[in-house]
């Protein structure tokens, strides 16, 4: 006998699964962690995913890259189309719309967006998607996970980031700054493939959909004077714990005032 | 910050100059402008100048296309204002300049052999 | 599809501030400056910023729910043109009353009429909130006839979609 396939998120309330199947999700990235996320957010039931990523599949993803096969990379396939046939093998009800190039070439499809996930690996397109959310008032949610070196030996690190609108930004957050943002553009074309692995990318888009899922049908109250968040992810040590940044702050943005949420005039 | 004194001066080269802002930047647009590239071709297109330090340098001129020159450019795009800017990647022009000079300056860089 | 969202935190203040009994106007009235965006299917208006009506503002007639005078219509026109911006009167009606009144359907068009002279390619309008449902006029640039909110979001925490008032 077949039973409703959502009855054991049935805590998440009663209306909750017409919430999560009208709901229109945004993933910026399908790489890593993004990879993860559409998989997700096809389970939990979100009816419309609209994915953007101008990549096509390459050997080094295999590691980590969920639903990517040997086959997609002999085929050179594009990694927004298999992300799209993965998703709608999870659930043949979900809509994904698929973009196979930079989400700026399109980004008049995120205006209509309930929330934006960013999986992308630049801070610049994390500025640029940013300003965008803040403009047309849409949470974003972003992850990001680096390994970098530590002495003779390495250390993985990450970031989960909400920025909800009026509230902190990434700039706020101090996790967009003019320094870093320089730094990143000076080392364009000098840098190579940032080591990634599959299971920081899992921890931090779990923790993506969670929030995502929070948002849309809240399970729990949250006191918490912020809706903006912002954890730092340990992967030497498997904790995901608050920045120590966020609490000092006054709820506010000092960087995105009311009238940006308009088209811009020319 | 945009500058009012320097502003006004801009003006008198490029009268439909007007400051638009995002978030915490302000830019100087420059709607319509001509561009005469090394070979006597004229370009008219838009500007948007950044007179404060943006991705790495001091200053920055964005422009609406790309522009076909002699000498291949490193041109990356940029999102601004729901708009994609084109712009090469070049270091120098100082922010201390007049807009006029820095227009001039980013350009020469732009269309030099 | 015309969506008008606003941060929830704005609108908890809009809803307290449209409560505070005032010394002789009976209902309280405020204006929202409001930015507009085309989307693929429609319309996004983003609601930026709540000028309340100073006390002071109000007219003393115990015939109608709010009145006020030309000061306070000058602090709105004022606002659309120096920031080219739409402008949205908002108030509400107890007892999830949805209609808008005959005053409102009187005065509004009029009130709209004086601020496309100010600011002409926004959109304009009035939403009339009641609990769970919320009402809407608004007229686009150059309609003649004016349209309804289709949705009306509140972002924060959470997102709550609340759908037009039939």
């Amino acid at each position: 006998m077949l039973r409703d396939r959502f009855q054991r998120q049935s805590f998440l309330g009663r209306d909750s699964k017409l919430v999560l199947k009208s709901a229109r999700v945004a993933l910026i990235g399908v790489g890593g962690s993004g990879s993860h996320v559409v998989q997700q957010l096809a389970h939990v039931g979100i009816g419309t995913i609209v994915i953007f990523d101008a990549d096509k599949a390459e050997t080094s993803n295999l590691n980590r890259t969920i639903g990517t096969r040997r086959i997609h990379v002999l085929l050179r396939s594009r990694k927004v189309r298999i992300s799209k046939r993965f998703a709608r093998r999870i659930s043949s009800k979900t809509k994904v719309i698929a973009y196979p190039l930079r989400w700026q070439r399109k980004a008049e499809v995120l205006r209509t967006c309930d929330i934006i996930i960013s999986c992308v690996d630049s801070l610049q397109s994390r500025r640029e998607l940013e300003v965008l959310a803040r403009r047309f008032m849409i949470p974003l949610l972003d992850v990001g996970m680096t390994v970098s070196e530590n002495g003779k030996k390495f250390s993985i690190s990450g970031q989960f980031i909400l920025s909800s609108p009026g509230d902190a930004c990434m700039w706020c957050l101090g996790f967009l700054t003019d320094a870093n943002l320089a730094e990143e553009a000076n080392k364009y074309g000098a840098a190579g493939h940032n080591p990634q692995v599959v299971w920081p990318n899992g921890v931090l888009a779990s923790t993506a959909v969670g929030f995502c899922v929070r948002i849309l049908c809240p399970w729990c109250e949250d006191r918490d004077i912020h809706d903006s968040k912002y954890l730092n992810y340990d992967g030497d040590n498997g904790t995901l714990i608050n920045n120590d940044l966020l609490p000092k702050l006054t709820y506010g943005c000092s960087h995105y005032r009311p009238n940006i949420m308009q088209e811009p005039r020319w | 910050m945009i500058d009012k004194e320097r502003f006004e001066k801009l003006l008198e080269d490029y009268p439909k100059a007007k400051t638009v802002t995002e978030g915490a930047e302000e830019f100087i647009f420059l709607p319509h402008a001509k561009v005469t590239l090394l070979d006597g071709n004229e370009a008219e297109l838009d500007m948007l100048l950044c007179p404060h330090l943006r991705e790495g340098k001091p200053t920055r001129l964005y422009f609406s296309k790309q522009l076909k020159t002699r000498r291949p450019r490193n041109w990356g795009p940029s999102r601004i204002l729901e708009k994609e800017w084109h712009a090469i990647s070049w270091n120098g022009v100082e922010a201390s300049l007049s807009y006029s000079e820095m227009i001039a300056e980013h350009i020469g860089a732009l269309i030099r052999e | 599809m015309i969506t008008f969202k606003i941060q929830a935190r704005l609108y908890e203040k809009i809803r307290a501030d449209l409560r505070r009994p005032h010394a002789y106007a009976n209902e309280r009235v405020g204006f929202l400056t409001v930015g507009s965006a085309r989307t693929p299917n429609g319309l996004l208006l983003l609601a930026q910023e709540y000028w309340p009506i100073a006390d002071e503002h109000y007219v003393d007639n115990p015939n109608v729910g709010a009145e006020y005078d030309e000061r306070a219509i000058r602090v709105i026109m004022e606002l659309a043109y120096n920031q080219s911006v739409g402008i949205f009167h908002v108030h509400e009606h107890p007892h999830n009353m949805q209609c808008f009144s005959n005053l409102d359907l009187a005065s509004i068009p009029q009130l709209v009429d004086g601020l496309f002279s100010y600011s002409s390619k926004s959109v304009h309008g009035a939403v009339l909130l009641t609990d769970k449902l919320c009402n809407s006029m608004l007229w686009l640039p150059g309609a003649s006839s004016s349209r309804r909110i289709s949705q009306f979001q509140i972002i924060g925490k959470t997102i709550v979609k609340i759908n037009a008032t039939r």
